[in-house]
């Protein structure tokens, strides 16, 4: 008896919760459980921040176009690139490294900084 | 008792406001490490930046106030960016008959024409056949990949990247509006800004768009209550059209060159700044200043960690979250408010 009437009380009590429409219409969630997803997804986030954070830095790519290998360089931003001793290549003399594959932006290695991740491609001259 | 409610009252205002919590603790965090987070040349590059994407989400605020979306965007802005960048142009290698760029205006109101019938195409097949936005708006968006590639391929151009834009357009978009400091604020800023206005009249001030919020919040009761629901889905879907038209205006030349892939994703950092900005895809929500202070917040974050130097493959996981999270607290707060 006591136990019907408490859960007559407890049907009162709970307000019967909104409805989601629009693109939400389908989902059926409590607030309770979105507080949890809202926790772990932030949690989640700053954990990706974190992880960003500590493996930061860019790396720099260079494709010697035919040439020697050149070591790729990992640079924070702002950073200006480490001069990479040229590479070497028969028959054609280097000069200097560009931002595109056609070699027609030139890449200053004194005044230049990193903002992102990039490949640098070597020009070649033929002798 | 009070101090329970208290505590709930606490922990609603956290939760509501996780994102902003989270944004400000990472922008805390950046400024320490970089000082130079705050300098005037990294705030004027927000602000820039920050321009520069606030017309397409502007567009797409429309859209998802009607509890839609729309993803052909993106590729929407990148047609028009090389539309922008063949016709003013001083090599003119996708119209070899051409010898001069033509006249800025022309190229104006042919690339919004061309993002409003996209506009249109979107607006009627959602509103007369009643798809959702998402099927309509995925088969656009490949259909006007097509036509970019299509259209690089023309003349001698063979799929190129389009560049060396005609000087007038570029300095009619990218010249200095004025300097704080010694650094220069382009002039697309001032036309950003000068969109938002018009849009704020149109959603704030006209029958238009009190229909629109009218038709996201109940399409049913909006046409019984005499709104030309079919008119006002179009014309949403052909206004967001004419702003990703403009918004590839802008960037063709901000950027200094167009190609296939101009554009991609934009769609994605648009909605993400729209939910985070509060407009709702619970439909018949959203502000216009919440769109501005919503592409803002993703500016400042993806700048931020740009200065960190994080990784750009790591921040498509941490964009994909913030959606996740600005959804999550998007439905919270329509459940919670009596």
């Amino acid at each position: 008896m006591n136990t019907i009437e408490q859960q007559k009380q407890d049907q009162k009590n709970t307000v019967p919760q909104r409805q989601l429409r629009g693109l939400y219409s389908k989902v059926n969630i409590s607030v309770k459980s979105l507080n949890i997803i809202i926790v772990v997804l932030a949690a989640a986030l700053i954990l990706c921040m974190v992880v960003g954070v500590s493996n930061a830095g860019f790396t720099v790519q260079f494709d010697s176009l035919g040439g020697t290998t050149v070591e790729s360089q990992k640079r924070q931003y702002g950073e200006l690139l480490e001069a990479p001793s040229p590479p070497t290549r028969e028959g054609y003399s280097f000069d200097g490294w560009y931002l595109d594959i056609n070699t027609t932006r030139p890449w200053n290695l004194e005044k230049d900084t990193v903002t992102e991740s990039m490949t640098l491609y070597a020009g070649w001259h033929i002798l | 008792m009070a101090e329970k409610d208290n505590l709930k009252k606490i922990g609603d205002l956290l939760l509501n406001n996780a994102m902003y919590i989270i944004i400000a603790l990472a922008v805390v965090y950046i400024t320490i490490m970089r000082p130079s987070f705050l300098g005037i040349p990294s705030i004027v590059n927000i602000l820039s930046l920050t321009a520069a994407k606030l017309p397409i989400a502007l567009g797409i605020g429309g859209c998802i106030v009607l509890t839609g979306t729309d993803i052909s965007a993106g590729r929407v802005v990148g047609l028009t960016a090389c539309i922008s960048a063949s016709l003013l142009t001083t090599v003119f290698k996708v119209f070899p008959d051409m010898s001069n760029a033509a006249p800025l205006p022309l190229v104006l109101l042919l690339v919004i024409g061309v993002g409003a019938l996209v506009g249109f195409v979107n607006g009627f097949s959602v509103a007369k056949f009643k798809l959702h936005p998402f099927i309509v708006t995925l088969s656009t968006q490949l259909i006007v990949y097509g036509a970019i590639l299509m259209y690089l391929m023309r003349g001698v151009n063979n799929g190129q990247t389009l560049s060396g834009l005609a000087d007038n357009y570029r300095s009619f978009i990218t010249g200095t509006l004025f300097s704080i400091g010694g650094v220069a604020v382009p002039k697309y800023v001032l036309y950003s800004l000068i969109l938002t206005i018009i849009m704020w009249i149109i959603w704030n001030k006209t029958t238009f768009g009190k229909n629109m919020f009218a038709v996201g919040s109940n399409e049913e009761a909006a046409n019984v209550s005499g709104v030309n629901v079919m008119r006002t889905i179009i014309m949403v879907f052909m206004l967001a059209g004419m702003m990703y038209g403009i918004t590839g205006f802008l960037d063709g030349a901000r950027i200094a060159s167009a190609n296939a892939n101009t554009g991609l994703n934009y769609e994605c950092d648009a909605i993400a700044a729209c939910v985070i900005g509060g407009v709702s895809f619970v439909g018949g929500i959203g502000r216009i200043s919440g769109i501005v202070v919503g592409v803002l917040l993703l500016q400042i974050i993806f700048t931020g960690l740009n200065f960190l130097a994080v990784d750009a493959n790591m921040l498509y996981i941490i964009k994909g979250l913030i959606i996740l999270i600005a959804c999550a607290i998007d439905m919270r707060k329509y459940l919670v408010r009596k």
